[in-house]
């Protein structure tokens, strides 16, 4: 049976519809564009005179220090998260939905994290000097508070966006080649767009030497990226739990923010894809069931912060603490109770409607709902920040919050900002993974040969060789063929295929991608040097802050984790690029443009006399072509 | 007569579990009274909220597949299935605990924070009722866990889990230092649970329905998974007491880190407990492996009792007294529990091997 | 004076002074801002025939030329409107007036007429006598505000603690009856509400009780018939309960030495008259009049009374030239501009260009006292002396020399009595007096008695204090015409009162003084008028509905602010708003009180109607209330603390190593090598003056923010001092100053991404200004919130600029700032002591608060010295405690609970 979540395609449709996304644009988009360009530069001249005035010109005062800038960096690096937990956790737990979605959601995660990172810098009152929160050896020859969880979000956000862009880019290199053939096809090769493809694609060319590499370190970027994302989220929610105040000193924060990141998340990639698969005429690939799994993965995000939304009040009337009810109170009943309300109906009681079918599988409804986890999901984090520095423990220090219109421009900005850049790249990058998509596809056909015993090749070197390229468009015969031309003792030079397929590297007897080592190495080196860079540079400083010891592990645990986890991508991708010599620009010298697209390749090198019995096995299996290259 | 081979079998094994039930049993009731008597009915309590989670989750375990789409438990369904088995037992140990209340609850006959709700009867009410509901909820969906509406049973079930679960956390653990407080602590209770029972799951399987290498795999990666969540959910709470250092919330950790010798414990949880799958089950081997995972496994099911120890010890005696109340009880609870599933996989065929009903 | 090259930026009270013992108040404090105004009268200006719109610049030459022809044709007098002077200037003005046939008006908005009237009806003396209030133990106040601005605040202030503090088992008590729950008020150990008919009454009860029942020392029975017939005739203003009269009576006429006290500046109503012959009375009766003394009268005594002035000012005619020196009657006494206006020529001689100003002929800008020779004789004997602390900062001159100038080019120069040749300048003038004085009598004397400032007279107390005999004559209280029954329904009473920091509307100009909030109300930079709430609601008002106020002097419109701090039918406005001059900061800002106030016959009767509209005026703080929050500010009745027994007390974390706890703290022992600063702050002694406030203004160039911005939430003051009321009873005030706690465990340090925030070797919680980059963090997760952020770049307008200490660093937008027990001082100290070799002793080193505390309630020392004043509060203090102790930031700042005295009163 096909994969429950496709139409029937075949795996050049998947190309055609996908590629062909990124015809040459109507008016109207790039009036769309335009005026997002509008609001955004609106925004910084916004953002211009708040710094020339200084942060006054925000509704900022004493007693709430933070405002909608803060709300809104956490706001959309929460948005950030869907994108990695749709592509990495998914990829884990090797549910099938998530391909249609991953690629957009990923580029979402990018766009997001690069807005998100310019509000920490907005909400600076120095901004000039912001680069004080580095950790460089510089002329002050003073290093960073390492205990400060704003470094940790630093660091936290920085990785993140680090690890996100390698880990989209990596999985978008076998596309980007079909692009590249494509376009070379269809535009010729000196085309800007071919070239632009050529160089990204950086000499993919779909060999079997390539791809088990490949599938081992999208592997390990997936399981390094699913702690981080939660990670960063918990370090966001750690500025606040951090604090003392009331309503901010939760243990609970940190799997609640995460959560609630989530949730937001998944409605933000509702809130893009439904109008996306109408406007590129992706119906095929992105069906209902896709959009319904999200719904679902909803429910349990919405439902982890209704759980929050009862244990908090429980929990204060359960201590009796009276900072901790009266500012329970003060949420219920004092002038922030509207929101307060609302955030709780928008983020659980509406998304809860998902129970039912009815919503799920409704394009409308499940449009509308994420509009409205959206809105809430603002709100709760604009709540979080200024409702406790409002009402914290003197009450003659209680104050109030409004945002003054130049937040609310850069806010409206930052909204501009995304959507910009997430058109753009709709508009010029392959939006569906396409090599993850047809995998599923020929899954299918469900076809997988046992290895054959494994049996001592002599190894012989193809010089002087006839080399042969037969080509199949059949998976089957594909597998078929490489495993008779094997056992029939040829010499397999290289295999090509336009989607990963693990069975050939087996059937090759080809050994484990040592990749692993250097992801191993990488985390290793990274965990080490992160608690190494905080306690050393601590004890440089020899500073007392709250009374707490320079060396102290548990905070620094943080800075040990981010690290491991940057470090450890990093020499991923070195050892990606290393072993699977993408280093190279230059292609496969053998290689045929139709491997990205529908067709699969084998090159065989012989003495020239065995080529009729080659010709023998290979046709046996059917292959379509049979060229002897010299 | 292969048949009556494996009769003979249970009906021995029955028997075995029996004896170290009663003997459990027998020697617990001995070792009260006396300056232990207090010490005695917190082993009780201990290996109450070591046993429960555990047999709990392993029927949740099943649901929590079914929710995920995963097809891959196969022989491994019964075998978490019978963790019901225990349904009647916990109960009966939690009205036991209610009875000797008067004995070890440190609210007993007080009144704290002006509002009654750590009022002993309502207490032990409620949480009986709670878990009582818990195992109602646990049957239903093991009959439905095959119809059409499986997976809604599968999401209700687990949803009153964490339910039930973060109540009894907050009554009966973290309710020991009333002073105390952490809005996370139910969360870390079940999902501790969870890692517990998978533990467990993944142990019993490997000498009765031997999964085979995929399916250990698997396991090894799931108990990889939630012993990192569980640590997870320890670190969220440690890092925002440590870092403001309010006496309401040191409470729980001063005793635990700032004196020995439960700070060697703490090192040994961290060490095992809390980062032990992480190195012990990284590789894939090790997750392969029968007998190594069953090793690392049983380990893990030593120092989960361990941290269970001390969770409650640690907030009554400098001290580490470990000796016939605490070893008796937990003969007492492994016995009826071993019982319970031979018993419930012998009478029970019905509804363990149900076939699709659609 | 503090100086730096050569100009004045703080001003502190002379330690060698009899008087204030080197204290200041709020006003003292904010001297040199006025020193400093932008907004001073910089130049000479005259005006041709009255054109009040044009303002034609002139110079010294000719306007002393014009004025001097002008003063030589004129065939009137030429008067003198001053300010209260005593010494070489008054001599100056008296002999220049008195050549010309004219006189010189000692003009005072508050001369006290009422108290003067009352003593001069009971003890024949029309005088301000000195109080002594520290050796009283019981004090009663009718509506006298003797710790804001009633004659000599400060001395009260300091004499007030000595008196109510709590010795060896004692502490003496003190009662407030009157209708304002003032300043004052909050301090006493029970406030009696009542209106200022029923103010009067209540005096009389008491004295009445007091005859009664035998318990007088001295006799005055013969009044007794008169003054029952009054008390029967008046039933209706019998609102304090029988037996708190009975009570009351006895307290006072039983104890040692009790005093009472009435006379509330700026009313001048019969019934404040009435209370004041009552109070001087009960004195007499059985109060102790050795507390009082006449020997040495209080200055102000010699301010022209009400009729005075209005036979002054119905005098002039066109033919006279007035001099106005550094007076604003248009301003303070109203309807007096028609009377100005009469003059041939009207000359003002003042530093701002005030209402008085306006109208005048001829501006001269004179000198700042700072910039000025002078003396001043507050109390009989008490010489104060001034020498010029800086260079003038505009073109000039001293009013002495402007008079000297002017005689001699009018043809007849001055000259002192008893020196041959006039005086060529003001200074030779000031000093043959004080040689006349026999202050000094050599030059090099001189330098000594500068440096001292003060010199005392050895006043020989031969002079009989008249508070002896009593000289009242039956019939002459005339009590009968005090019914108020020509009060009409819709009438309400108003009562006036001078505002602690803009007092008689002289001070309004300085930002300091509109930005530091009203000490109850938290309201700065607007004007109010309190109206009780019940009325308010029967009359259909809401908060801060503008209403227009009308009497039959005449009418202002103001706001209402709606309180239970003011019996029903009572209207209650302070003055110093409502400007129409004097600078940017204080011209058309609020309502003026003076309006309302008809001098000769005062009834106090005004009737209210809406005016429409509502208008917010500007809060510096949320609420006065702590909604049943413990460790805030906490009382401690007075019988526990009498049980109490040397070393109970709260155990308090210190911030010491100490402090540390193995079973509470995850952090390791915190240790200091050579200092551990920590304060302590005594609430018992702290009477919400706000000196403390205006001095670290003062000190750390704090920046003044102005009306939108403290709206805003933005203003920047260190140290807050705040009301919070007692939970249960609202009439129970106490005062909460907040500085940085420099907790050893702060909640703001760690946070910090760029170590901006840290702790000193010294246990201060530093901030360094120039890492910090503005992330706000600190402030969110102080629980004291006593962090300020700059969130814009306030500059300071010159000449404002010059007054800022250049020992602190000028904050720039997007810094957080705040208190650092004015690291500056200690660092000074240190060094010097360093340089000298010698160790640090206690009470070296002041912050400006500490300096400048009129109650010495504020303590600063090192903690790590044993016998260190601090460190022996903190140990041992019975009433020891920490704000939000439970928080574990280990504050060095160590309150002492306010005792209640409650029943005992």
């Amino acid at each position: 049976m096909k994969s429950e979540y496709s139409k029937e395609l075949t795996l050049k449709e998947v190309n055609d519809d996908v590629l062909s996304a990124s015809k040459p644009p109507i008016p109207l988009y790039y009036f769309f564009i335009a005026f997002l360009a509008l609001v955004v530069v609106w925004g910084l001249f916004a953002w211009i005179y708040q710094v020339r005035r200084g942060m006054g010109v925000a509704g900022l005062s004493h007693p709430v220090g933070w405002g909608v800038y803060i709300a809104n960096f956490v706001f959309w690096v929460g948005i950030a998260h869907s994108g990695t937990l749709i592509s990495a956790i998914l990829f884990l737990v090797r549910a099938k939905f998530r391909d249609a979605v991953s690629r957009s959601a990923e580029a979402m995660t990018i766009f997001a994290v690069m807005t998100a990172g310019l509000f920490p810098l907005m909400h600076l009152g120095r901004l000039w000097i912001f680069y004080y929160i580095m950790p460089y050896p510089n002329e002050r020859e003073l290093w960073p508070n390492f205990l400060s969880p704003l470094v940790w979000d630093f660091l936290a956000v920085s990785t993140y966006f680090t690890v996100s862009l390698i880990f989209w880019y990596v999985g978008m290199i076998p596309d980007l080649a079909s692009g590249r053939d494509r376009f070379t096809k269809l535009l010729g090769p000196d085309h800007i767009k071919t070239r632009v493809y050529r160089a990204l694609a950086l000499g993919w060319s779909g060999a079997e030497s390539q791809w088990r590499h490949y599938g081992r370190s999208y592997l390990y970027f997936a399981a390094l990226a699913t702690p981080l994302v939660i990670s960063v989220h918990s370090v966001v929610s750690w500025d606040f739990a951090m604090g003392l105040l009331p309503g901010w000193h939760e243990t609970i924060f940190a799997p609640y923010f995460v959560a609630g990141a989530i949730h937001s998340g998944l409605a933000m990639v509702l809130t893009l894809l439904i109008p996306l698969r109408k406007i590129f005429k992706l119906e095929k690939l992105m069906t209902i069931k896709h959009f319904e799994m999200v719904a679902k993965t909803m429910l349990v995000t919405g439902g982890i912060l209704g759980y929050t939304y009862v244990i908090e009040p429980a929990m204060a009337f359960y201590s009796g603490d009276k900072f901790e009810s009266q500012f329970m109170n003060f949420e219920q009943t004092g002038w922030v109770a509207w929101v307060y309300y609302l955030i709780i109906i928008c983020n659980f009681f509406i998304p809860m409607l998902f129970i039912f079918k009815k919503f799920r599988r409704n394009f409308l409804y499940l449009f509308i709902i994420s509009l409205v986890v959206n809105l809430g999901m603002w709100l709760e984090r604009v709540m979080i920040v200024a409702a406790s520095t409002a009402h914290d423990f003197l009450p003659h220090n209680w104050g109030k919050y409004t945002p003054s219109w130049v937040e609310i421009s850069i806010t409206a900005a930052s909204l501009a900002f995304f959507l910009m850049w997430f058109l753009i790249f709709s508009k010029t990058l392959p939006t569906v993974p396409m090599a993850d998509y047809k995998e599923q596809l020929v899954e299918g056909e469900g076809f997988k040969p046992e290895p054959p015993p494994k049996k001592r090749i002599v190894p012989i070197s193809i010089k002087g060789k006839t080399k042969v390229m037969a080509i199949f468009s059949s998976h089957e015969h594909f597998l078929k063929s490489v495993k008779k031309v094997y056992e029939a003792g040829y010499h397999v030079v290289e295999a090509f295929s336009p989607l990963k397929i693990k069975e050939v590297s087996d059937i090759l007897h080809k050994p484990k991608s040592p990749v692993r080592i250097w992801t191993l190495i990488g985390a290793i080196l990274g965990i080490v040097s992160g608690y190494t860079l905080a306690i050393a540079t601590a004890n440089t400083n020899k500073l007392i802050v709250g009374g707490k010891p320079p060396t102290a592990p548990i905070p620094y645990t943080i800075v040990g984790f981010e690290m491991l986890i940057l470090f450890g991508t990093l020499a991923t991708l070195i050892g990606l690029l290393y072993h699977s010599r993408l280093y190279k620009k230059r292609i496969h010298p053998y290689y045929d443009p139709r491997f990205s697209k529908d067709k699969y390749g084998i090159l065989i090198a012989c003495e020239s006399n065995e080529l009729n019995d080659l010709r023998e096995v290979v046709l046996s299996e059917n292959a379509e072509e049979f060229n002897v290259r010299e | 007569m292969l048949e009556n081979e494996n009769k003979q079998k249970i009906i021995r094994f029955s028997i075995i579990w029996g004896m170290i039930f009663i003997a459990g049993i027998v020697i617990w009731i001995i070792s009260l009274g006396g300056q232990n008597d207090a010490r005695a009915w917190r082993a009780l309590l201990i290996n109450f909220i070591y046993f429960t989670p555990l047999s709990a989750g392993m029927v949740v375990w099943v649901a929590v597949v079914q929710a995920s789409n995963g097809k891959w438990l196969g022989k491994l369904e019964p075998l978490g299935i019978t963790g019901a088995a225990f349904a009647i037992p916990s109960v009966l140990f939690l009205v036991l605990l209610w009875a000797g209340s008067s004995h070890w609850a440190t609210w007993f006959g007080r009144l704290y924070y002006k509002n009654g709700w750590l009022n002993n009867t309502f207490l032990f009410i409620r949480d009986l009722a709670a878990l009582i509901a818990f195992w109602i909820t646990a049957f239903w969906y093991i009959n439905r866990r095959n119809t059409e509406r499986k997976l809604f049973a599968a999401g209700v079930l687990i949803v009153v889990y964490c339910v039930v679960f973060t109540l009894l956390a907050f009554d009966l653990v973290m309710a020991l230092d009333p002073e105390w407080k952490s809005t996370l602590f139910g969360a870390y209770f079940f999902i501790s649970g969870l890692y517990i029972a998978i533990t467990a799951l993944t142990f019993i399987s490997l000498f009765t329905v031997k999964p085979d290498a995929d399916r250990r795999h698997d396991l090894g990666k799931l108990i990889f998974a939630f012993s990192i969540l569980t640590t997870y959910m320890m670190f969220c709470q440690l890092l925002p007491m440590y870092y403001e250092n309010l006496p309401s919330e040191t409470r729980f950790i001063v005793p635990r880190m700032n004196f020995v010798p439960w700070e060697t414990i703490t090192f040994l949880l961290i060490g095992l407990f809390y980062l032990g799958p992480l190195v012990l089950l990284l590789t894939i081997w090790a997750k392969k492996t029968t007998w190594y995972l069953g090793l690392i496994c049983f380990i893990l099911l030593v120092v989960m009792w361990i941290e269970r120890w001390w969770l409650v010890d640690a907030s009554f005696q400098h001290a580490l007294n470990f000796g016939w109340a605490e070893i008796s009880s937990f003969a007492a609870f492994a016995g009826i529990l071993g019982l319970g599933m031979i018993q419930f996989t012998l009478r029970m065929k019905n509804v363990l091997y149900q076939t699709d009903k659609n | 004076m503090r100086h730096r090259d050569g100009r004045v930026t703080k001003a502190e009270g002379n330690p060698e002074s009899p008087i204030n013992y080197g204290k200041l108040c709020a006003r003292g404090q904010s001297s040199v801002q006025g020193q400093y105004d932008p907004d001073r009268l910089k130049n000479v200006f005259y005006r041709e025939n009255r054109n009040l719109d044009e303002k034609l610049k002139s110079d010294w030459e000719s306007a002393i030329s014009e004025i001097s022809k002008q003063i030589k044709n004129s065939k009137g007098r030429v008067l003198i409107i001053s300010d209260l002077q005593t010494g070489s200037l008054a001599e100056i003005m008296e002999m220049f007036t008195s050549n010309q046939k004219g006189k010189v008006l000692w003009y005072e908005p508050f001369n006290y007429e009422v108290l003067r009237k009352a003593n001069q009806l009971v003890f024949g003396e029309p005088l301000i006598p000195r109080y002594k209030l520290d050796d009283t133990d019981f004090i009663m106040s009718f509506g006298a505000d003797f710790l804001e601005t009633w004659i000599s605040p400060v001395e009260y202030a300091g004499q007030f603690k000595k008196m109510h503090e709590f010795e060896d088992g004692k502490m003496g008590n003190f009662i407030y009856v009157g209708p304002r729950f003032s300043g004052t008020a909050t301090n006493a150990d029970e406030f009696i509400m009542v209106s200022p008919e029923s103010m009067e009454y209540t005096a009389y009860s008491i004295l009445s009780k007091i005859i009664s029942n035998g318990w007088s020392k001295r006799d005055v029975g013969s009044l007794q018939p008169e003054i029952d017939n009054y008390l029967s005739m008046n039933t209706q203003n019998a609102v304090v309960p029988d037996k708190k009269i009975e009570a009351l009576a006895k307290k006072y006429s039983q104890s040692g030495s009790a005093l009472a006290l009435a006379g509330a500046s700026g009313v001048y109503t019969k019934e404040n008259l009435g209370t004041a012959v009552a109070v001087n009375l009960l004195n007499y009766a059985a109060g102790n009049l050795s507390n009082i003394d006449f020997s040495t009268p209080h200055a102000l005594s010699k301010t022209a009374m009400n009729n005075e002035v209005n036979d002054f000012f119905k005098s002039i005619n066109k033919d006279d030239i007035i001099i106005v020196h550094n007076s604003n009657p248009v301003y303070t006494w109203s309807g007096s501009e028609k009377y100005l206006m009469n003059a041939g020529k009207i000359i003002y001689m003042g530093t701002m260009e005030d209402e008085t100003a306006k109208i005048s002929d001829w501006m001269l800008p004179i000198n700042y006292p700072l910039e000025e020779w002078g003396d001043y004789e507050p109390y009989k004997g008490i010489h104060s002396l001034m020498q010029p602390a800086m260079q003038s900062l505009h073109a000039t001159y001293s009013a002495g020399n402007i008079l000297l100038a002017l005689s001699e080019s009018a043809g007849n120069p001055l000259s002192r009595k008893g020196s041959s040749k006039p005086a060529d300048h003001y200074e030779d003038w000031v000093k043959q007096y004080w040689q006349g004085k026999g202050i000094y009598k050599s030059d090099d004397e001189l330098q000594d008695v500068l440096r001292k400032g003060i010199y005392n007279e050895t006043i020989e107390s031969a002079g009989s204090n008249p508070a002896k005999n009593i000289s009242i004559k039956t019939g002459s209280l005339n009590l009968n015409s005090n019914t108020v029954s020509n009060k009409n329904a819709d009438e309400l009473q108003l009562w006036t009162y001078p505002a602690i920091t803009l007092f008689d509307g002289r001070f309004s100009n300085r930002g300091w003084m509109q930005e530091i909030p009203d000490p109850l109300t938290n309201i700065t930079w607007s004007s109010w008028i309190d109206i009780n709430v019940d009325k308010a609601r029967e009359l259909g008002l809401d908060n801060f509905d503008m209403v227009e106020i009308e009497s039959d002097a005449g009418k202002i419109k103001v706001p209402v602010r709606l309180t239970i701090d003011l019996p029903v039918n009572v209207l209650s406005i302070g003055y110093g708003q409502g400007h129409t001059a004097l600078g940017k900061n204080a011209a058309d800002r609020g309502a003026n009180a003076f309006i309302l106030i008809n001098r000769l016959n005062e009834t106090g009767l005004v009737k209210l109607k809406s005016a429409g509209g509502n208008k917010h005026p500007v809060f510096a703080a949320a609420t006065d209330h702590q909604f049943g929050r413990e460790g805030i500010y906490e009382w401690i009745e007075l019988d526990i603390l009498e049980k109490m027994k040397p070393g109970d007390g709260e155990h308090l974390i210190m911030p010491l190593p100490e402090g540390y706890d193995e079973k509470r703290d995850l952090y390791p022992v915190h240790t200091y090598k050579e200092h551990r600063w920590a304060m302590s702050i005594d609430l018992h002694a702290c009477i919400g003056c706000k000196a403390c406030e205006t001095a670290c203004y003062a000190e750390n160039n704090i920046p003044v923010v102005g009306e939108e911005n403290v709206n805003e939430g933005l203003e920047m003051s260190w140290i807050k001092v705040v009301p919070y009321r007692m939970d249960g009873n609202p009439q129970k005030v106490g005062w909460l100053p907040l500085p940085c706690q420099q907790c050893d465990a702060a909640p703001c340090e760690p946070v910090c991404p760029v170590f901006a925030a840290v702790h000193n070797e010294e246990g201060l919680n530093a901030q360094i200004y120039n890492r910090c980059i503005g992330t706000r963090y600190c402030s969110n997760n102080c629980p004291y919130k006593v962090r300020r952020f700059n969130w814009f770049n306030f500059h300071f307008e010159w000449p404002l600029d010059m007054q800022l200490n250049p020992e602190v660093t000028v904050r720039v937008r997007g810094v957080m700032e705040k208190c650092t027990f004015c690291v500056q001082r200690i660092r000074n100290v240190e060094y010097h002591k360093k340089t000298a070799g010698e160790k640090i002793e206690d009470g070296d080193i002041t912050p400006a608060c500490v300096q400048t505390c009129p109650t010495s309630a504020i303590v600063f020392g090192d903690l790590l010295d044993d016998n260190s004043r601090v460190t022996g509060i903190t140990r041992h203090h019975l009433r020891r405690y920490h704000v939000l102790e439970e928080l574990n930031t280990k504050p060095a700042v160590t309150y002492l609970k306010r005792i209640d005295a409650g029943k005992n009163a």
